[in-house]
């Protein structure tokens, strides 16, 4: 076929008017010779959807979902129709949601009378234990809902810049980074983010840094960013980000 | 699945929970399944619908889904370097394929990627033939036109 033919053929593929085997055709061609002239955005989508279409789940999983419904089986088992309540067992039932409700109030106000501050403290306590415990993804779960739940000054900032920091995993230290955002009225937090941006290798944890801090007009993050611009082999969206982003607070 | 899953949520560890969700809601409607006309497109199905459901959660609690794990190469018919740059090309258009609005990355997923005839696409979209050829259109059109723009800047900036 010659290279006007095709040219046809793509301008069908484009317009949703091929038939499968075209679309074989297609595939076929662009993959054959990187030399000969062809067109280099096509040849890289078609090969990247070929390598999509690869792409395979994780190997474990079977094993994670056979694992997971013995599990559910033995759930179903604890949680079969239960016998009939007899009188005495009402009663006994009643008199234990009673003492529970009555205990947990006075164990309510105990707690609130014994101060903000070690509430505080363990609330950031009990997060590092579960932080320590958990999976990767289990910590971002962890990270995104106890941000919903605290307020400002709860001690969960300390836990969330460590992550940012120190964490492994790239995921969990751009989730610790968002959900920072959410105290950026803390000047705390603030100094802390700006500090990061020197700290992350990443470059999708450095765009959402530098997003943010444009976002929040902190100008004491110009000289933060200038450094890292002085990086040779900063990469090119990055470095474009820190551009903008030191003409915007400029 | 697993494939329809990472596409639509751009994320791997967002793609595996998804998945092991249907998987176990699959489970659970093993009965029904024996007389489903097209079981796998009522997985896709399914499917898609716990990705959207994800989705609308991460634009409610306005948290970045960034898929920041690179694809891992699969081709062993390549050169290394080759292998490197295919790996990194595959990333980049993954992350075009995020752009894209939802409807437009489902349909070019389904047909791009995993190769159905128009009318298995029909049956798992309930979208007809003529919408799907138009919105594969535009999804297969704005790829391009992304890609090629980040082409041309990458150029420049190589100089």
């Amino acid at each position: 076929m010659k290279k006007e033919d095709w040219d046809k053929l793509l301008k069908k593929y484009l317009e949703g008017e091929t038939s499968l085997p075209e679309e074989e055709k297609l595939r076929e061609y662009f993959s054959e010779d990187d030399s000969k002239e062809t067109d280099k955005p096509m040849t890289d989508i078609f090969a990247a959807f070929q390598e999509m279409g690869q792409l395979t789940g994780p190997e474990d999983l079977p094993g994670r979902i056979d694992t997971i419904l013995s599990e559910e089986e033995y759930d179903r088992k604890k949680s079969a129709p239960v016998a009939r309540l007899n009188g005495i067992n009402l009663l006994i039932r009643v008199a234990a949601v009673l003492l529970l409700t009555v205990g947990g109030f006075a164990a309510g106000m105990w707690y609130a009378n014994t101060g903000s501050s070690g509430k505080k403290a363990l609330d950031a306590d009990v997060l590092s234990a579960r932080f320590e415990q958990a999976s990767a993804s289990e910590r971002i779960k962890l990270i995104r809902t106890e941000y919903d739940k605290s307020g400002e000054n709860s001690g969960m900032e300390q836990v969330l810049i460590q992550a940012m920091n120190n964490d492994d995993n790239v995921n969990v230290r751009l989730a610790a980074a968002e959900a920072l955002f959410h105290f950026r009225s803390d000047p705390y937090v603030r100094k802390a983010l700006i500090r990061s941006l020197a700290n992350q290798t990443d470059p999708n944890v450095q765009i959402t840094l530098i997003d943010m801090l444009v976002k929040m007009h902190e100008k004491s993050a110009i000289s933060e960013m200038r450094v890292l611009l002085l990086k040779k082999d900063l990469n090119p969206i990055v470095r474009y980000k820190l551009e903008n982003g030191v003409g915007a607070l400029s | 699945m697993y494939r329809l899953a990472r596409v639509l949520l751009g994320n791997q560890e967002e793609a595996e929970d998804t998945l092991q969700d249907v998987m176990l809601k699959l489970w659970d409607k093993k009965h029904e399944l024996s007389v489903c006309r097209n079981v796998e497109a009522f997985a896709v199905t399914m499917t898609r619908n716990a990705c959207l459901d994800k989705l609308r959660s991460y634009r409610h609690r306005n948290v970045s889904q960034l898929d920041t794990t690179v694809l891992q190469p699969v081709s062993d018919r390549v050169a290394p370097d080759r292998q490197m740059e295919l790996t990194e090309t595959t990333k980049v258009i993954h992350d075009i394929l995020q752009l894209l609005p939802e409807q437009q990355r489902f349909i070019l997923y389904l047909r791009d990627i995993e190769q159905y005839e128009y009318d298995e696409i029909e049956q798992m979209t309930g979208v007809n033939s003529g919408s799907i050829r138009v919105t594969l259109s535009r999804a297969r059109k704005k790829v391009r036109e992304i890609y090629n723009r980040r082409l041309e800047y990458e150029e420049r900036r190589l100089g």
